[in-house]
């Protein structure tokens, strides 16, 4: 069973990270990024492994977004950098992020399930627009659950990404391994 | 040199990754019970039967034919 996901640039950077996106390829049949998103995750030095999913299919470029979707897009980053848990008020740096939320809400013809993101703020304004999401972490638990992660592998997926920068506590770590680890 | 996007941003909880799961399987579980409903409304009986109700006037649609079978089963 498959789903369609776009993605915000961590958690396509934690699978990196960990040599996991066996991991999303579970779960999701295809995972679309914005052409900033791209660019976001080249200059996090990336530039490689995405290109990888992007030439065996599994990663796809959007199409530019239109004027009225940059627009709503601009005004998404805006509410972003609002939320009271981001830490940079800067909506710019929030584009990419307001791109895949609008994008997820602007076009249906996409069938898009689910919408990935690892970050609190731009999370928040996602579930005020009842979109469904999930983060890495959560498809780590569900790989759990389906018996395909142990409690060990699970500390070692996200304990790699971790160690690389992504903000994952090692208390969350643990309550991930515990609860979903077999 | 490999970085990460936003390395101060706030950390995910406990209750958002129980959340996550939770909404990963409930798409997961809406994906699975569509594919089930296709392939139901795919099978040549199913859908002559359909077919015929909607032509005859007993239903408008499909929607309505499937929720009155259901509901003449369970009195």
């Amino acid at each position: 069973m498959h789903l369609v996901a776009i993605s915000n640039t961590g958690p396509l950077v934690s699978a990196f990270q960990c040599g996991r996106c066996d991991l999303l390829r579970r779960y999701f049949s295809v995972v679309y990024i914005t052409a900033t998103e791209q660019t976001e995750i080249e200059n996090h030095g990336w530039a490689g492994e995405l290109q990888a999913e992007i030439d065996n299919g599994f990663v796809e470029v959007l199409e530019e977004l239109s004027e009225p979707e940059r627009m709503e897009a601009a005004a998404v980053a805006r509410q972003i950098a609002a939320d009271p848990t981001s830490h940079d008020p800067d909506w710019r740096h929030r584009v990419p992020e307001a791109e895949a939320i609008v994008l997820m809400h602007q076009r249906p013809e996409l069938m898009i399930d689910q919408i990935l993101l690892d970050e609190k703020a731009a999370r928040s304004v996602a579930k005020t627009l009842g979109l469904s999401l999930t983060g890495f972490p959560g498809i780590v638990g569900r790989a759990g659950q389906d018996g395909l992660l142990t409690s060990d592998e699970i500390r070692q997926v996200l304990g790699s990404c971790q160690r690389q920068g992504t903000r994952y506590s090692q208390a969350l770590i643990e309550t991930v391994a515990r609860t979903y680890g077999k | 040199m490999k970085t990460v996007p936003e390395p101060d941003a706030e950390l995910l909880t406990d209750e958002d990754v129980l959340d996550d799961v939770q909404s990963l399987s409930e798409s997961l579980q809406r994906r699975q019970a569509e594919r089930r409903a296709y392939a139901i409304l795919n099978r040549p009986a199913v859908r002559s039967m359909l077919n015929s109700l909607i032509a005859n006037g007993t239903c408008p649609n499909d929607e309505v034919a499937i929720e009155q079978a259901l509901r003449m089963l369970v009195r």
